[in-house]
């Protein structure tokens, strides 16, 4: 199954990543290489649409967390299906990342976050 | 020729075309090569183009008859009656002349014959002009004629003798005659029988007494000179005199034999008493019970004119007639026939040679336009030649020299364009499958290294005298971030581990044979699951910046006690099988091993007794898809074991569960790193 990749500025500093398919070690490399490309103080990740994702696209996640935090950047998740939460779950990764049930709540979070860096 | 397809697979093609001929030829002419195909299209067209140069020709050739014929009748036409009004137009000019003359007027014998040279002079000049006479109202009569051989022989004139001259009295009946030789010498003088010839009874004498000016008789015959003429007659009224001249048409006859319009063209002037003249020849007059009359048009004894004034019309000629304005009274009419062949000779000869250079030229066009077609399809023959070796794999292949700068130069351009990068192409291939073979090489070395690390190269079985062991690792590729790990510590215990490094490939593997090294190093001297999973993670986030994780289950089992002491750093909870049923550790599980400093883990325990089993295995068996993306999936695998999990042996169970994971895969290619490891307690 391929992976759809939708990448859009939804405001300035908050670039929205919309998943469509599945994330895995084939796919996986076409994200690392779109995150890679972005200069945004503020991920949200649209997870929607993702039917899979494996432990190489948690790798990407988790590696454009990191990055993200080494400059002080922010990444968020919403709407995980439930087998993609599970995912999460099971490597407890899930306390380390900013996981909202919509987008409503991902939003009021990150302009909370956002706040004081205007 | 190269475009011909063989024989039998022709036959194959068109058998089902019979119904329908057309397409038959359309398919018959695609196998054609294309210096056929022009030929054979020059030659259509040259034969189409001839063929309706041919019919116009004959179109045209019928127009040009019609006009040409119409043309050449009007000609003939007005020749004739040129050539009639050029016969007796002098006469007549004459006559008026006369008719202001003396010899109109009462004279003496001597007095008249003293005129005889003068008239004869007039005759000489005038060759149509037979006889000069004069008659007045007291009945004399005075002629002055050219003897021509008929008269010479009927007037028995003396040797010499060129012209006569009659006189008869009216008086007295008295009738004499002088000849003359052609100096206007008199040469003897007759006295002849009394004579009752009244000129003032002849038709000309009636007639010209009647008219105001000069009349003209309708032709007949002179009976003396056995010839066809008209008698052109003047009337003096204050004299009461008629001068009349005698014209023969003979002349008439002469000129339309001199102007034929074609060889055998007939021309015949004609009223209703007979011919006045032929072109054929003298009409000589018919002498019938003692007079003579005229002939008709069938004793000319021409078979066409025969036809024509019987009124048909006869083939192969064309016939003009037209009324003749010849004289006033009787209407004469001229009838021309002239053969369509004679006519049209000329024009026909013209057309054929005309017919005939034209084939010969349209006809050169199909060489012609072969030699031209092999310009185009010799190149083009060269081209597909040198095409057919590149499909051979021959890049060397010879190019035609193809100077033309039209688009079979620019399809040989373009080849030899195409021919330098399928060149390049191909070694660039070449290459690319050398690398690709070079690194599949080193990949087959690197699977046998990466399997080396783990025991019994990813096929491992163990009997202790508390448990029996059997691990398997099938990587998704050449080598894979699966991994289990067997450790029997100095104290009897037993340490096993699975883990599973994040994504597949060689980043994984690299990360699992860290992950087992460091392992290795730290099991023997750290008491603690937890401190060891701690250990682990520091080691392993260390400048991770990748993100590289590996999850890891890792227990001890004591022997002696039966107790198990385990720890999770994010790995699927093992399932332990029992005859009462299948149950999941119960621990709490720490994050992955690698990604977040500081991450904590806690050692579990719990027992497992002799006979109860122990399956670990990584996320390879419950995210096995089938075709479908349908996840094998947790449930399944705790169901199957339910049913399967307490048969065999640990590698009898190992094997199979293998087997129903792949047969649940069924044709999809395997996603992920497989491995499974089963301790049986015994």
């Amino acid at each position: 199954m391929p992976l759809n990749i939708d990448v859009h500025e939804a405001k300035p500093g908050t670039t929205r990543v919309a998943l469509t398919g599945s994330l895995d070690s084939d796919t996986a490399p076409q994200l690392e290489k779109a995150m890679g490309a972005l200069n945004s103080a503020v991920i949200a990740f649209d997870m929607t649409n993702l039917a899979f994702i494996s432990s190489a696209g948690l790798r990407v996640i988790f590696a454009t967390a990191k990055r993200q935090r080494a400059k002080g950047g922010q990444i968020g998740m919403s709407n995980l299906r439930p087998g993609v939460r599970k995912v999460f779950e099971i490597v407890k990764a899930l306390p380390d990342m900013n996981v909202f049930a919509s987008e409503k709540e991902m939003d009021e979070y990150l302009a909370r976050f956002q706040r004081p860096q205007e | 020729m190269t475009g011909w397809a063989p024989q039998g697979a022709k036959a194959e093609r068109f058998g089902d075309n019979a119904a329908d001929p057309m397409r038959a030829i359309r398919s018959r002419i695609e196998f054609l090569s294309v210096r056929t195909k022009i030929a054979l299209g020059a030659g259509v067209i040259a034969l189409t183009s001839w063929v309706l140069l041919a019919a116009f020709s004959y179109v045209a050739t019928g127009l040009l008859l019609e006009s040409a014929s119409k043309k050449v009748f009007e000609v003939a036409s007005d020749l004739v009656s040129a050539e009639l009004k050029a016969t007796y137009e002098p006469v007549e000019r004459v006559t008026a002349v006369l008719a202001y003359s003396r010899l109109m007027g009462p004279l003496s014998e001597e007095e008249r014959l003293g005129y005889v040279p003068a008239l004869a002079d007039i005759l000489r000049r005038i060759p149509a002009a037979a006889a000069i006479q004069f008659g007045n109202d007291k009945g004399d009569y005075f002629i002055v004629r050219i003897l021509n051989e008929a008269l010479f022989k009927r007037f028995e004139a003396p040797s010499g003798a060129a012209f006569e001259a009659d006189l008869i009295d009216g008086a007295s009946g008295r009738y004499r005659r002088w000849f003359y030789d052609d100096q206007s010498r008199l040469l003897a003088t007759r006295e002849l029988p009394k004579s009752d010839y009244d000129p003032r009874t002849r038709p000309w004498y009636q007639r010209a007494t009647q008219a105001s000016g000069a009349i003209r008789t309708p032709p007949y015959v002179f009976f003396f000179m056995s010839e066809i003429g008209v008698t052109v007659a003047r009337f003096a009224p204050d004299q009461g005199s008629v001068v009349a001249a005698d014209v023969t048409l003979a002349s008439v006859a002469s000129a339309l034999a001199e102007r034929r319009v074609t060889p055998s063209a007939q021309t015949v002037v004609y009223d209703a008493e007979g011919v006045i003249a032929w072109s054929g020849g003298t009409a000589s007059p018919v002498e019938k019970a003692g007079t003579l009359r005229r002939r008709t048009i069938a004793e000319l004894g021409h078979p066409v004119l025969v036809e024509v004034a019987a009124g048909k019309k006869p083939a192969g000629w064309l016939v003009h007639r037209a009324s003749q304005g010849f004289n006033k009274e009787a209407s004469s009419e001229l009838i021309i026939v002239v053969p369509e062949t004679e006519l049209l000779a000329d024009v026909r000869e013209s057309r054929n040679w005309m017919l005939a250079i034209s084939f010969f030229v349209l006809a050169l066009l199909i060489p012609l336009a072969w030699v031209f077609a092999n310009r185009i399809s010799t190149p083009l023959r060269d081209l597909h030649k040198a095409i057919g070796r590149v499909s051979g794999g021959d890049f060397d292949f010879h190019l035609p020299s193809v100077r033309a700068k039209d688009e079979v130069g620019d399809l040989n351009l373009a080849l030899r364009t195409m021919r330098i990068s399928l060149k390049k192409h191909i070694e660039d291939l070449a290459t690319a499958v050398a690398a690709r073979e070079r690194l599949a090489g080193e990949l087959e070395v690197a699977t046998r290294i990466q399997m080396s690390f783990v025991p019994g190269s990813g096929q491992f079985s163990m009997a202790l005298p508390a448990a029996r062991l059997f691990a398997r690792l099938i990587p998704a590729r050449a080598v894979g971030g699966d991994l289990y790990e067997v450790i029997e510590l100095q104290d009897g215990r037993l340490f096993v581990a699975i883990g599973d490094v994040s994504d597949k490939g060689i980043p994984a593997a690299l990360l699992m044979a860290r992950v087992l090294t460091l392992a290795k190093m730290l099991v023997p001297i750290t008491s603690d699951l937890g401190s060891l999973a701690s250990l682990l993670n520091v080691q392993l986030e260390e400048g991770n910046a990748e993100c590289m994780f590996t999850t890891l289950f890792g227990a001890i089992i004591d022997p002696r006690s039966s107790e198990v002491r385990c720890v999770s750093a994010g790995h699927n909870p093992p399932m332990i099988v029992r005859k009462s049923g299948v149950s999941l550790v119960e621990i709490e599980s720490g994050s992955p091993l690698g990604l977040f400093e500081g991450s904590r883990y806690v050692e579990t325990a719990f027992r497992l007794e002799p006979g109860e089993r122990l399956v670990l295995y990584t996320d390879g068996v419950t995210e096995a898809f089938d075709k479908d993306r349908n996840e094998f999936g947790e449930a399944r695998l705790v169901a199957w074991l339910e049913q399967h999990g307490m048969a065999g042996s640990a590698e009898e169970l190992g094997a199979a569960l293998l087997h129903e994971v792949s047969a649940f895969a069924g044709e999809a290619p395997q996603s992920d790193d497989i491995t499974v490891l089963i301790l049986d307690r015994t």
